[in-house]
């Protein structure tokens, strides 16, 4: 049978389930809605309960259905960890790599679908969001992104990464009545779109090189160096920019600024983690040995990122676009580590630095998805809470809330004991141990810089008098978001004090992919 | 070659021949009254109500978008075609999955009412 | 009869042209059909090597590429009628709502 027994089927078991939970979660929104959207467009006879109700109970059951859905997602990925068997098989004629590093890296990004889903249960009703399309597109997203992950050849790299896109350009735009995010949705698109082309037209140049398209297979003897120099150039800078490398960044501060919070976090950190894997994959199984040839990409990019993303980060006054920056310099420290695994030999020193990443990412997904709830919990009616100075005195008027906050805050600032000094911690010890002191050093003052955007904030919070009296009314009830906020609060004191089982996982993981 | 090239010739001709001659005698037999309505082009239907050359309303984008895409698909059901036979029952339900998926769209746009235009 | 060079210099010029369109256009429209002509320079390169090698795979990927094509333009075109609602134009130096 070519390519259409149970093992294969298994191997993309969870991809599957999002994709049939995506295709649930849209028919449910029919079904239920139907009435009360007839109502709504037929006008006259309307009963106004009746539409409330019905509208009400889909955007209560969608959410449940995308948990639903990603937690079987979780039991197959459990599955396929525990088959030992399985790991490092490839199926569909070599198009799927199931492997630990595929699995976790996976995982990351289920876990920030699932609590995307979760914080939005109250929160796509106050954004007026609340269609099937949305969390359909979510778990088409991260479909995608888990397709980004496995894929083991260009078509699957490709399929990966415009699914991922095209989810995530319709999911900025989603809330359409509002004109700035529709403008940032079609600048990003088009920005997106160009970089795809340019990947795609790598892609046929790396094909033309190597003959084949197959990861494993294209570390060939370029046959054409001509080719081969165009293909790998395009190529990283196809993904430098699905990355938000600068100078390729200029769609994410637009993007995470006027998509809904929720979004933005998804986008920020799912996108970010199947990128990184994509290119680890890419690099470290079937160009490492042609790395004369790009050394000098990576640490010019981290260089420029790391630099860029926090100084221009200290000047922003709306806190998504700030946090945006933020990510800009995020990416340049993984991008720190991807630097690192290349200062050694091939295979010798590569774990350290490669799980350190893994690490690093999963680090940022928490911390990244909690600070984006903030500004979902305070905001009202169709606006999310973006005004940096708007945090002035909340300590005094939500404890609680406040000390969330300058958790993710100082995690984001990478200092201890919270999951982003350890996340940094490792990243900083691998290039340094792979011979990269200097770019260590450049992460390090990254850092310092980008304490004082981050803990600005936290003095707005405990040292500053609230401006006015309702500023942080919340108007309904938001548990998915106090859960959503508790989960990722102490999963960073978790990954911070206790990262060692995890760290583990991580150099399990990365040697397999080796 | 070249008594195929002679017959095609001869066949081209004789097309020519034939077309062109009852052109030429409906022109020499038939009767000639111009009057205004029989340059409209629907002789013995309605009144025409105005240019063809039209632009068309924007609300029919979405019947566009949805044709392009389902139009778009059929690229992977041919060469399924081509092979389907080779590829026996296995390849029927891949391919039954597809469509089935493809259906389920057009299950969604109907109900989201993209099919509707008044 | 087949010189994999020509096609391959048609497939660069194709993309540079697209390039052109999307860096130098402010017609957000131009921009997408620009965008399309450099997928599709990428599928001729595609083709070409495929011919080359005698190898089927290019041509699976060539057809995945106009699928995508396909669903790329839909996405596009319809934020650009949802941009065109508010702004009543589809000039792209009109995206100026979000700067720095």
């Amino acid at each position: 049978m070519n390519g259409f027994d149970f093992a294969s089927i298994m191997a993309i078991s969870p991809e599957i389930a999002l994709l049939l939970t995506a295709i649930a979660v849209i028919t449910a929104d029919i079904c239920i809605g139907k009435a009360g959207r007839k109502c709504c467009t037929a006008g006259a006879a309307c009963k106004p309960e009746e539409t409330a109700s019905s509208t009400e109970i889909s955007s209560i059951v969608m959410p449940f259905i995308c948990m639903t859905g990603i937690a079987i997602s979780w039991y197959f990925m459990y599955n396929l960890w525990n088959l030992h068997a399985v790991n490092g098989a490839k199926y569909f004629s070599n198009a799927i790599v199931v492997d630990k590093f595929g699995l976790i890296a996976g995982f990351v990004v289920t876990v920030a679908a699932f609590l995307t889903a979760l914080s939005s249960t109250g929160y796509a009703k106050r954004m007026k969001i609340d269609f099937g399309e949305y969390y359909g597109l979510i778990m088409l997203a991260s479909a995608g992104m888990m397709f980004l992950i496995k894929g083991n050849n260009l078509i699957m790299l490709f399929l990966g990464i415009e699914l991922t896109s095209l989810s995530v350009y319709a999911l900025t735009a989603i809330s359409k009545h509002r004109e700035e995010s529709t403008e940032a949705a079609m600048k990003y698109f088009i920005l997106g779109a160009f970089s795809s082309a340019i990947l795609l037209f790598g892609m046929a140049f790396m094909y033309g090189a190597t003959g084949s398209i197959e990861f494993g297979q294209m570390n060939a003897v370029p046959t054409n160096r001509f080719l081969y120099f165009i293909g790998i150039g395009m190529m990283l800078l196809g993904l430098a920019f699905k990355i938000g490398a600068v100078p390729f960044h200029m769609w994410a501060p637009d993007a995470y600024q006027a998509a809904p919070s929720a979004i933005s976090s998804f986008m920020a950190v799912g996108v970010k983690t199947a990128s990184f894997a994509a290119l680890l994959r890419l690099l470290f199984t079937s160009l490492i040995h042609t790395s004369h040839m790009w050394y000098q990409v990576p640490w010019m990019l981290a260089v420029l990122t790391v630099l860029l993303g926090n100084l221009t980060a200290i000047s922003q006054t709306n806190i998504k676009r700030m946090l945006a920056y933020s990510s800009i310099a995020h990416t340049g420290y993984i991008l720190i580590g991807v630097t690192a695994c290349m200062g050694v030999g091939y295979s010798t020193g590569l774990t350290a630095p490669m799980s350190s990443i893994l690490f690093y990412l999963a680090v940022y997904a928490l911390m990244n998805i909690g600070a984006f709830a903030i500004t979902m919990h305070l905001g009202r009616e169709d606006k999310d809470f973006d005004e940096i100075s708007g945090y002035a005195g909340l300590a005094h008027k939500k404890p609680l809330l406040a000390l969330a906050m300058a958790i993710f805050m100082f995690s984001l600032a990478g200092i201890p004991p919270m999951g982003g000094f350890m996340a940094k911690f490792y990243i900083f010890r691998s290039a340094i141990q792979n011979g990269y002191i200097w770019l260590a050093i450049i992460g390090i003052i990254g850092s310092i810089i980008s304490v004082y955007y981050y803990l600005r904030i936290v003095v707005l919070m405990y040292m500053k008098p609230a401006q006015t009296e309702e500023q942080f009314e919340s108007d309904q009830s938001q548990w998915g978001l106090h859960f959503t906020l508790f989960a990722t609060a102490a999963g960073l004191l978790i990954l911070g004090l206790l990262p060692g089982d995890f760290v583990q996982y991580a150099i399990v993981a990365v040697k397999e992919l080796l | 070659m070249s008594s195929n090239l002679l017959f095609l010739i001869i066949y081209t001709l004789l097309a020519i021949a034939t077309a062109g001659g009852m052109l030429f005698a409906s022109y020499l037999l038939g009767p000639r009254r111009n009057r205004e309505l029989k340059d409209t082009p629907y002789e013995c239907g309605m009144p025409i109500l105005g240019t063809a050359r039209e632009r068309f309303s924007v609300k029919f984008y979405l019947t566009a978008l949805a044709f392009l895409l389902f139009d778009i698909e059929t690229v992977f059901l041919i060469p399924w075609a081509v092979v389907y036979k080779s590829l026996g029952v296995t390849g029927l339900v891949e391919a039954v999955i597809f469509i089935l998926i493809l259906a389920f769209g057009l299950y969604y746009i109907w109900e989201r009412g993209a099919l509707e235009w008044d | 009869m087949f010189n994999p060079t020509n096609c391959l210099i048609l497939s660069i010029l194709l993309f540079a042209i697209g390039a052109y369109g999307v860096i130098a256009k402010r017609n957000i429209l131009i921009m997408l059909m620009s965008v399309e002509i450099m997928l599709n320079a990428a599928n001729l390169a595609f083709l070409t090597f495929a011919r080359l090698y005698n190898d089927p795979t290019a041509h699976v990927f060539v057809l995945m590429n106009m699928a995508v094509a396909a669903a790329e333009v839909a996405v596009g075109l319809a934020l650009l009628i949802c941009v065109f609602r508010h702004k009543k134009s589809v000039d792209s130096t009109k995206l100026n709502l979000l700067k720095w």
